[in-house]
């Protein structure tokens, strides 16, 4: 009781506060720029992150990750155009909303359906997590690795058109973490005699370079194609945003059923909150009422789409902090942040880390809280910022990419290492290798690694003692099962299995 | 006339694909991870993991290769272009390379306005404003 409390009280101090807000403001502008989203964002904000204390860095990620979220509506409902993917199911009513003057209307039910699943999926992850990771203890090193393969392959089913190509991403991941000091004898693997490679590739170098950079080289090119950036785009006016308690009574019971789904699909690996938005949105769809407008400008369906998209983003975090598996690329990125930091989530995290997760914790409801404020305060401000045009935001973002790397560490070494895997990221895209399967094989090689070898000690390389564990047997079957569904039914476009 | 083009096309495009990266996993297997890595007699050889991660990647790669064949698709095209890419990486060596030689604010003075107007904006002020923006920001970054 006395970590909780201490937990708490370290949430509400000024410099976490502070640093809480500059998330949840940086969050919105991202959400709202066009061609930023919430992976890039947090690459970028990560070296930034490297000089505050670990409570400020998580804080000032996860007000990011948050913000990023809700900000992304807002093009969404004024210019048909989601800030971020994860928005695509918010046009189908928010634009027809604007379209009709009531642009401010929907914005604030974008808001208020933003923080209440928000706030409602940060108190899934504190109710569901911790005893996750206690049940966590119990699982070995087979059941481990079990769990990890399920992941990976369920990560790559869902996040590009082919199961093989994502498996072959997340496995080369694997490869590639292997590079630095043998887990177990400390003698160099594939260092090529330079010391730098030592402790392994730099990962927040290859999550910039992956996400960030890679992201821009694609914007640039959409622009070197199309010169779509030499318009202005022209926004909707704000309108009429009365917004009566009749009507907030009525988006109610929406955002509790979003706001379920929304937690159900955020915690399974692989599903993000864009998946969330859109399932969310279809059962709001089904079980409409007689007068119901979807699609044509109906409340219910921004609010259904907005609460399960921003519901799903802490739900996220619930594997993260119960077993070390990131689901999704933001939350691999915030498993690099902890690392950073001396934190290594997983089942342990509780009983090591107690006070700094209730603080953690803490943060992420005052984040709620400030994304409601920063919102409602900024609600038209931030609708300016979508007459930005790209081709000042990408020179930017790139210049922030490149000298954030260089910032963390000091070194050419990484900076160069983010150029060599923006390059790559952008071969890999060309060609449909799952970036973000190829990150989370990089990020869960390490575990993966460890647990593999435990299992192997633990069975003596025998395959047959695999049937004393019934529950590793049933995962990999899984495993297997997920697999052949999803070779017997490829899909012709890709999920956007992140967020 | 064209359709027919790309049904010969893109396969032969895909056999590329599958040869290359086959060819890659080979090399890695064969040459560098003998190469790169050593063991001292205890416990698993450091090379067992990546090895295997570097044939099952290939695996997989040259099964899906494989697969498009047999199904004949789906021979998805990417809209993305070599000659971007060569611009953007270019600019993006070029800011390292002045970082490493002339510092943050020489690289973000120089490369900021370049990209600016490698991607379309020729209006000086919002150039020039730009410009200075950045050189502040690293300014402040690295003081």
């Amino acid at each position: 009781m006395y970590e909780l409390w201490a937990g708490l009280a370290e949430a509400i101090a000024p410099d976490v506060m502070l640093f809480v807000l500059l998330g949840i403001f940086l969050g919105y502008i991202i959400g709202v720029l066009p061609g930023l989203n919430r992976p890039v964002a947090l690459a970028v904000a990560i070296p930034l992150s490297y000089y505050m204390s670990p409570l400020s860095a998580i804080a000032f990620l996860v007000g990011i990750a948050k913000a990023s979220g809700a900000g992304g509506a807002t093009t969404a409902i004024l210019l048909n155009t989601p800030g971020e993917i994860n928005a695509a199911a918010t046009c189908l009513d928010g634009y027809p909303l604007a379209r009709e003057g009531h642009a401010k209307k929907a914005l604030k039910v974008a808001l208020y359906a933003s923080v209440t699943g928000d706030i409602l999926g940060t108190l899934a992850l504190i109710v569901l997590a911790q005893p996750l990771a206690s049940l966590a203890l119990g699982v070995g090193p087979v059941e481990m690795t079990a769990i990890m393969l399920l992941s990976l392959t369920f990560i790559a089913a869902l996040s590009g058109r082919s199961l093989l190509r994502g498996l072959a991403a997340g496995v080369f991941g694997v490869f590639l973490s292997t590079v630095g000091l043998d887990i177990e004898t400390a003698t160099p693997r594939m260092t090529f005699g330079q010391v730098e490679l030592l402790d392994g590739i730099p990962l927040i170098a290859i999550t910039i370079g992956m996400l960030g950079l890679t992201e821009m080289f694609i914007q640039a090119q959409e622009i070197f194609t199309q010169r779509r950036e030499q318009t202005v785009p022209t926004i909707t006016p704000p309108g009429d945003g009365k917004l009566t308690p009749k009507e907030i009574l009525r988006i109610a019971p929406t955002m509790v059923r979003s706001s379920a789904i929304g937690v159900g699909v955020g915690i399974l690996p692989g599903l993000g909150p864009s998946i969330a938005s859109f399932v969310s949105y279809a059962i709001a769809e089904r079980t409409a009422k007689l007068g119901d407008r979807f699609r044509r400008g109906e409340i219910k369906g921004v609010a259904a789409a907005e609460t399960a998209d921003n519901a799903a983003v802490p739900a996220s975090l619930v594997p993260l902090f119960a077993l070390g598996l990131p689901g999704s690329v933001s939350a691999a990125i915030l498993l690099a942040a902890f690392m950073i930091h001396g934190i290594t989530p997983g089942p342990r995290l509780f009983a090591e880390h107690g006070q700094f997760m209730y603080a953690v914790y803490g943060a992420m409801l005052v984040a709620s809280l400030f994304m409601l404020l920063v919102g409602r305060v900024g609600l038209v401000a931030f609708a300016n910022l979508t007459r930005v045009p790209q081709h000042i935001v990408i020179p930017i973002v790139i210049l922030l990419c490149i000298v954030g790397a260089y910032v963390e560490s000091r070194s050419l070494f990484a900076v160069q290492v983010t150029v060599a895997f923006a390059v790559l990221g952008y071969v890999m895209e060309k060609f449909d290798y799952s970036r973000i399967t190829f990150l989370i094989g990089f990020i869960i090689g390490p575990l993966l690694e460890t647990a593999a070898r435990q299992a192997l000690v633990i069975t003596g390389g025998q395959f047959s003692k695999l049937l004393h564990y019934p529950v590793a047997m049933a995962l990999f079957v899984m495993a297997i099962g997920v697999g052949i569904y999803f070779i017997r039914s490829p899909r012709s476009s890709p999920v956007d299995a992140e967020g | 006339m064209k359709e027919q083009l790309e049904r010969h096309g893109r396969p032969l495009k895909v056999v590329l694909e599958v040869m290359c990266i086959v060819a890659l996993g080979l090399f890695v297997v064969l040459f560098i991870i003998p190469r790169e890595t050593s063991g001292i007699g205890l416990g698993l050889n450091p090379s067992t993991v990546p090895t295997i991660a570097a044939l099952v990647a290939a695996f997989l790669a040259a099964a899906d290769g494989a697969s498009r064949l047999i199904r004949s698709g789906p021979f998805v095209s990417s809209p993305l272009r070599m000659p971007a890419l060569l611009i953007m990486s270019g600019v993006s060596v070029l800011t390292v390379f002045l970082l490493g030689y002339g510092g943050a604010l020489l690289s973000v003075g120089v490369t900021l306005p370049l990209l600016m107007l490698i991607l379309g904006e020729r209006r000086w002020l919002r150039v020039l404003a730009t410009t200075l923006s950045g050189v502040l920001v690293a300014y402040w970054m690295f003081a």
